[in-house]
């Protein structure tokens, strides 16, 4: 016995689950007891749970009995008083009748239990079961197992003070982690810091790959030795452009699950990760262990983070820090990716109000050049009243310009959070077609274009007239603008109904695709210091007719030219007054 | 009769051509206006002599930047004084201007404008 207590004082104290092993294995050789077992107190309801037992019959372990106190009250009373409860006949002993079922389908005779307390409240219970009819046990086993119960508190105490240590190390390596990337402003800064910061405490090598919609936007990697960086390089450019393939990371990223590996050596891992481009560049890192976690963001935005290591394969408590630490990053990159978005927005709107003040100033410049003319002339001795005509007619064109320019602006910002209300009445859009072109004849003589409007009689519906009056105006001036001094072409006619309306213009046509590119607010195919306009124009084209329930198309070519067509329904669907919502 | 000095205005914009023919004309200058970076090139180069050329900056095909180097690189027009002036007061800060006469911000004030003509026009 003494032979005994000395092996199990020197038992390491920090392997708990090879200890108790250890511990259940000599208490049972001791006492000759058939079976010897460590259960641990649990609430919801309260029961106790075998965390392992020893059968010396067939030399064996296994776990995951459960005791409920409703059924064995008295037996928990005494345990939880810290009583040692030595039954000789167990199935008739008053505090442990209430287990007999549990006794009889094991052939259990005597129980001789003993708490196990942390922190000086029982926690567990060392229980030696005794296979066979009922047994007197004498004080030395009773102080045996008081021993025993001693070393596995023993144990408990040195297995918390070691979780509370590596508690410790994960709050700071989260909590430093969170300090540095809170000055990252950009997904790719995101990245490259949270790789960085990944090493040494997730492994020796990680990778960091963002994606948007499928595609990966971002990637960074992070290696401790200096021998790691080719192959880091290597990695990170083999790595997948979209998630559709069967790389560790993509697969993890793609099912939003982490994936943990561990590998006998570098060659398994390997071929456990399956991807032939880059088993030997797993190799040449001597990697025997990965990890792939996502980040869990919201959609579009994705991506994951992959960490190796060859020292040692990652188990449980890696994976926890890891998926929190993935939980950390993927909520600054949101962060980061919103405030991008942000700015961009700041830019698309300065430079739309440049547009807008250089759109403003072109008309003051003509009126004040008239008014000043105007001025000088009334000076002279001999006033032209030919002069004076052409000058004020100048002036009320500016005075126009200026006024369609500010109701653009005013659509823009309305149509932008969706109050277009339509106010439908019986007209004919051929006629509102000619009026319209004749309008802006001169102005497509200036510019050496002809205007030719293809009509057979009327065509008649119900739609809200001023609006389709600035669509057919954006779409002749924008032929006009666009259209290279060649003949442009505009028709109206009926179909099912409805009507389609068609500006087809021979100028320079659209470069960027697709086409339809040029509907969105504030978007331009021209360079904004070239060619003068808001973007607004074809903008608000689509969202009139949008509105009246109908659809816009666009064909082009670039040098060979335009066409537009509007389609219409015979009357605004009745939805009442459409409310658009279009940003 | 004394000659009336000639100057050039290029511009996309109609309007600011016809007000600034008017304008000019009436203060006494021969104007002679131009829709494009090129078809000012084309008169200069059949002769066309202003004593000062007002220059817009923002214009398609030929931009005010691109036609000023045109005639930077040709010799017989590299002398030729040209004011700037445009609706676009960011780029007019932002791009140091190269050879340029002066630069004036639209819409102009007469009295300005004279009197920078007047100031760098060639006799």
């Amino acid at each position: 016995m003494v032979a005994a207590l000395l092996r199990l004082s020197s038992l390491p104290r920090e392997d708990w689950d090879g200890g108790l092993q250890e511990v259940l294995k000599i208490d049972s050789q001791v006492l000759s007891v058939g079976r010897v077992g460590y259960w641990s107190f649990r609430p919801d309801p309260p029961h106790i749970f075998c965390e392992l037992n020893y059968s010396a019959a067939s030399g064996t372990y296994e776990r995951g009995d459960l005791l409920f106190e409703r059924d064995s009250a008295r037996y928990f009373d005494e345990v939880r008083k810290l009583q040692v409860v030595d039954a000789r006949d167990a199935r008739r002993d008053p505090r442990t009748r209430g287990l007999s079922s549990y006794l009889e389908d094991r052939g259990i005779g005597a129980m001789l239990d003993t708490p196990v307390c942390y922190n000086g409240t029982p926690v567990g219970i060392l229980c030696q079961e005794h296979v066979g009819p009922p047994r007197n046990w004498t004080s030395g086993d009773q102080e045996f197992a008081l021993a025993v119960a001693q070393t596995l508190a023993a144990m408990l105490e040195a297995r918390e003070r070691a979780r509370a240590a590596i508690a410790e190390r994960h709050a700071s390596f989260l909590s430093q982690g969170a300090m540095v990337l809170t000055g990252a402003l950009t997904g790719s800064e995101v990245a490259k810091l949270a790789a960085r910061l990944a090493l040494p405490t997730l492994g020796e090598m990680a990778f960091i790959a963002v994606c948007e919609g499928g595609v990966v936007i971002e990637h960074a990697t992070a290696y401790l030795s200096d021998g790691a960086q080719a192959l880091a390089h290597e990695l990170a450019m083999r790595f997948p452009r979209n998630l559709s393939s069967h790389h560790l990371l993509s697969t993890a990223i793609r099912k939003r699950e982490s994936i943990v590996v561990p590998a006998r050596s570098p060659e398994a891992l390997a071929t456990i990760i399956r991807d032939e481009t880059r088993a030997d560049v797993m190799a040449a890192l001597r990697a025997r262990s990965a990890m792939a976690i996502p980040f869990l963001c919201r959609e579009p935005l994705q991506g994951g983070l992959l960490v190796l290591r060859s020292d040692r394969p990652y188990d449980q408590n890696d994976l926890r820090l890891a998926e929190c630490y993935a939980r950390q990053v993927g909520g600054f990159l949101e962060n980061a990716c919103l405030y991008q978005r942000a700015q961009e927005a700041i830019s698309v709107r300065d430079e739309f109000l440049a547009l807008a003040s250089h759109e403003l100033r072109t008309p003051l410049t003509s009126l004040h050049a008239a008014a000043d003319a105007i001025v000088q002339e009334a000076s002279k001795e001999n006033i032209s009243p030919e002069a004076m005509r052409r000058m004020g007619a100048l002036m009320v064109r500016q005075v126009d310009r200026l006024d369609r320019l500010s109701q653009q602006i005013l659509d823009a910002s309305r149509l932008g959070v969706g109050r277009l209300q339509l106010r439908p009445a019986k007209m004919d859009l051929a006629a509102l077609v000619r009026e319209v072109a004749r309008d802006f004849e001169a102005r497509a003589q200036r510019a050496g274009s002809t205007l030719d409007v293809h009509a057979e009689g009327p065509v008649l519906g119900e739609w809200d007239a001023r609006r389709l009056e600035q669509v057919v105006c954006n779409l002749i001036d924008n032929a006009v603008k666009f259209g290279a001094g060649r003949p442009i072409d505009i028709t109206v006619r009926h179909r099912d109904a409805g009507a389609v309306l068609t500006v087809r213009d021979r100028g320079i046509g659209i470069a960027s695709t697709p086409h339809e590119g040029v509907f969105r607010r504030f978007q331009r195919d021209v360079s904004a210091r070239s060619y003068g306009g808001l973007g607004l124009g074809l903008y608000i084209v689509w969202v009139i007719v949008e509105a009246h329930g109908g659809g816009v198309q666009v064909e082009s070519r670039p040098n060979e030219g335009t066409t537009f067509t509007i389609e219409l329904p015979p009357s605004v669907p009745a939805v009442g007054s459409l409310e658009r919502g279009v940003s | 009769m004394s000659r009336r000095p000639r100057v050039m205005v290029v511009d996309d914009d109609e309007d600011i051509l016809e007000s600034y023919d008017m304008l000019l004309s009436g203060a006494g200058y021969q104007v002679d206006t131009a829709p494009s970076g090129e078809i000012a090139l084309e008169k200069l180069r059949a002769g066309a002599r202003p004593a000062l050329i007002l220059l817009d900056l923002m214009m398609p095909t030929m931009s005010g930047w691109a036609f000023r180097a045109q005639l930077l690189a040709e010799r017989a027009l590299a002398d030729l004084p040209v004011v700037v002036f445009s609706g676009d007061h960011r780029a007019l800060e932002r791009t140091p201007p190269p050879a340029i006469a002066a630069v004036l911000k639209k819409p102009v004030d007469a009295a300005t404008l004279l009197a920078t003509i007047e100031k760098y026009r060639r006799p």
